[in-house]
C-alpha cells in the first residue's frame, strides 16, 4: 500500500529512515517547519532553515523515491522572541507561496501568551490572503484549552475550518475538533501519550472522515515509520483497506492538496530517480554505486 | 510595455486578470510582501507550460531583449519577469536583492532573465556577476545564454570568466549573446590554455572555443589549429579553418587549401554551434 506521512521532520532523519520509509510504502512526505530543538536567535538561520526544507531536503528524499513537500510558518515557541518573530514574519512572504509549499503551518500556540496570539492571527491572515491550508500545532500542555482556542481564533478571523488540519489531537480533543469541521491529525508517538493501538481504536470510534495519521518524527525520540505501522495494526484489528487509505493517504492528500500544490500525478506513475544527480554540486552518496530508475524501484522492496 | 506584451501572449483570460491584478498592485506601491507572493505564485496562478507566439509578438519581445530565445521561456517565467518591470525603479533593488537571496531555482532563473528588463538593469551588476559563480545550470544558463545583460554591462573580466566557465559547463556558446563583438586577446589566451590543459589530458574541446580566437591568431595559436587541421574531427577542422579565414590571416587561404576545405563548404559559427548542441541532447 501507498502511503503518506503528512507531518514529518525530516531535516533531522537520516538516508536510512528515507530508505525504510520508502520500503514500507510512503510515497510523499510534508515537512512543516517547526522550531530545531534550540531556539534560533538571528532570522538568518530561519531563511536558511526555510530555503533547506524547500531545496536540499526536497533533492534528499527525491533521491529516495520519495516526494517531499513542507509547510512554511512561524512556530508558535519561537514566536515569543518578538524581535526575532517581527524579522521572521518580514521573510515569510518570500517563501509561503513557493512551488512545494503545500501550507502554513505549524502555527498555533505553545504556552498561549500574547506573543503566540499576535503571530498566530497575522498568520492566519497571510494563509488566507493566498488561500492557503494551515497545519494547526496544539500545545502539549494545557491542550485541551488550547486547542479550543485554536479554533475559536481561526473562527473569529473566519478561516474555513475545512481548509485547517489541528494538529497532535487525543481523546480528549477529537470529538470538539470534528464537530467543528476541521480536519484532526494525529500523531503516533512510540512508547508513550499517542501510540498506535489508542490510534486504531479513535479510527474504530470516529471513522475515517477527516482523521489523519502522522509520525511528527523529528529530532527526539520518534518512528519515522509510524504511518505504515500504525496502518499494519489497523488491518491487523479488522479495519478496511480503505479505512487504512483514507487514513494514511488521502485525507492527507485531500486537504494539503488543496491548493494545487501537492497531487497524486507526482509520484503515482513514479519518478526517475538518479542518485547521480546533484543538488547545486552535492549529491548524497559517500562513494556507494548510483542506482537510477523509477522512484517505484529505486529501494529493494 | 513588457506588461502589455505579455498580457497579449496570455492565452487564459483568468491568468491574465490575475497578472494584470498584480501588476497594478506592484507598480502602484504596494508592500513588497505582495510582490514577493505574487513572484512566487505565478506558476500556481498561471501555468508552467512553454510560450507560443506570434510572429509580431516575438518581435515586440526582441525589441526589449535582442536575445530572446522563446524556447527557454514559459508562461510563469513571462509574468514573473512582468512583475519585475512593474516594481518602482526607486525601490526595485533593495526589493529583488532580497529575493535573489531566498529564490528558488526556477524563481531564480526567472530573476536572471528579467535583469535585462529592468530600466535600471545596470545597477544589478554585481548580483549578474555573482549569480555566475553558481552551480546550477539553468541559473548560469538564465545569465549567460540567450541573455543580453552581459554584452551589454559585464566588463572585460567577468566576460572572460563567463565564457571560460560556459566552456567549462559545456554550454552551448553560439547562444552567449554578444560572443562575436566582446572578442578580446586575453580571452583568446585563457582559452588556448584551457585548450592545451584538455589535449594534456587527452580530451577534446569544444569546436566554439576557436570562436573567440579569431582576429587574435599569433604564431602560437596558429600553430595550434594547424595541429587542429591535421588531426581533427570534421567539425573540428571546419571551426579551425572558419577561425583561420574570419581572422583575414594572408596565408589563409593557402593553409585552407592544404588542409583541402573548401572556402565555399565552410559552414557558419552559428551551425557549429547547433550541431555540438544538438549531438550533447543527444547524449
Ligand atoms: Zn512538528
Amino acid at each position: 500500500m501507498n502511503f503518506i506521512d503528512p507531518h514529518v521532520h525530516m531535516i533531522s532523519r537520516t538516508t536510512d529512515d528515507y530508505e525504510a520509509m520508502r520500503k514500507a510504502g510512503v510515497v510523499a512526505v510534508i515537512e512543516p517547519a517547526f522550531w530545531t530543538g534550540q531556539p534560533r536567535t538571528e532570522a538568518g538561520t530561519f531563511k536558511d532553515y526555510f530555503s533547506s526544507i524547500l531545496g536540499w531536503e526536497r533533492f534528499r528524499a527525491s533521491q529516495f523515491g520519495i516526494k517531499h513537500y513542507c509547510t512554511i510558518g512561524l512556530n508558535s515557541k519561537e514566536s515569543n522572541n518578538e524581535a526575532l518573530a517581527e524579522e521572521v514574519m518580514e521573510l515569510l512572504p518570500m517563501f509561503a507561496a513557493k512551488e512545494g509549499v503545500v501550507a502554513i503551518g505549524e502555527i498555533g500556540y505553545d504556552d498561549q501568551t500574547a506573543a503566540e496570539d499576535k503571530y498566530f492571527r497575522l498568520q492566519i491572515e497571510l494563509a488566507k490572503e493566498i488561500d492557503f491550508p494551515i497545519m494547526i500545532h496544539t500545545p502539549h500542555r494545557d491542550k485541551k484549552r488550547g486547542t479550543y482556542r485554536s479554533m475559536d481564533v481561526l473562527e473569529e478571523h473566519g478561516m474555513d475550518p475545512t481548509m485547517v488540519v489541528i494538529d497532535h489531537n487525543n481523546e480528549e480533543t477529537v470529538r470538539e475538533v470534528l464537530d467543528r469541521g476541521y480536519w484532526a491529525a494525529f500523531t503516533i508517538y512510540p512508547n508513550t501519550k499517542m501510540g498506535n493501538e489508542r490510534m486504531v481504536e479513535i479510527v474504530k470510534e470516529y471513522g475515517t472522515d477527516r482523521i489523519i495519521v502522522n509520525s511528527a518524527a523529528d529530532w527526539g525520540v520518534s518512528d519515522p515509520l509510524a504511518v505504515p505501522k500504525t496502518a499494519a495494526l489497523m488491518l491487523q484489528r479488522g479495519l478496511t483497506e480503505n479505512d487504512v487509505h483514507l487514513t494514511c493517504y488521502q485525507n492527507a492528500l485531500t486537504v494539503y492538496g488543496k491548493n494545487g500544490e501537492m497531487t497524486e500525478a507526482d509520484w503515482v506513475d513514479g519518478f526517475e530517480v538518479d542518485q547521480n544527480a546533484l543538488f547545486e554540486g552535492n549529491r548524497v552518496l559517500r562513494g556507494q554505486a548510483p542506482k537510477a530508475g523509477s522512484s517505484k524501484n529505486i529501494i529493494n522492496n | 510595455m513588457m506588461l502589455k506584451i505579455c498580457l497579449d501572449i496570455l492565452p487564459d483570460e483568468e491568468h491574465r486578470a490575475w497578472l494584470e491584478a498584480k501588476a497594478l498592485e506592484v507598480s502602484t506601491g504596494a508592500k513588497a510582501s505582495k510582490f514577493y507572493l505574487a513572484f512566487s505564485s505565478a506558476p500556481r496562478k498561471t501555468s508552467k507550460a512553454p510560450l507560443t507566439l506570434r510572429l509580431a509578438q516575438l518581435e515586440q519581445l526582441r525589441s526589449l531583449q535582442p536575445a530572446f530565445n522563446p524556447a527557454t521561456w514559459t508562461i510563469d517565467e513571462l509574468c514573473r519577469v512582468t512583475l519585475m518591470t512593474c516594481l518602482p525603479t526607486e525601490t526595485n533593488h533593495e526589493v529583488l536583492e532580497k529575493l535573489f537571496g531566498t529564490a528558488d531555482m526556477r524563481e531564480s532563473v526567472a530573476l536572471y532573465k528579467g535583469l535585462s528588463f529592468l530600466e535600471n538593469a545596470e545597477a544589478f551588476r554585481l548580483r549578474a556577476i555573482d549569480g555566475l559563480r553558481t552551480n546550477i545550470t539553468p541559473v548560469f544558463d538564465a545569465i549567460a545564454l540567450d541573455n543580453p545583460y552581459a554584452e551589454k554591462y559585464f566588463a572585460e573580466q567577468p566576460w572572460n570568466q563567463m565564457v571560460l566557465k560556459a566552456m567549462f559547463m559545456e554550454r552551448p556558446l553560439y547562444r552567449v549573446y554578444g560572443l562575436d563583438r566582446r572578442r578580446n586577446k586575453t580571452l583568446a589566451l585563457i582559452l588556448r590554455d584551457y585548450a592545451h590543459e584538455r589535449w594534456s589530458a587527452h580530451r577534446s574541446v569544444s569546436t566554439e572555443l576557436w570562436r573567440n580566437a579569431v582576429g587574435f591568431i599569433d604564431a602560437p595559436l596558429l600553430e595550434d589549429l594547424q595541429r587542429v587541421l591535421n588531426e581533427g574531427t570534421g567539425r573540428e577542422r571546419f571551426a579551425a579553418a572558419l577561425a583561420i579565414r574570419e581572422s583575414g590571416l594572408a596565408e589563409a587561404d593557402t593553409i585552407l587549401d592544404k588542409a583541402g576545405i573548401a572556402p565555399a563548404d565552410l559552414p557558419e559559427w552559428d551551425e557549429l554551434g547547433r550541431a555540438e548542441e544538438a549531438d550533447k541532447t543527444l547524449g
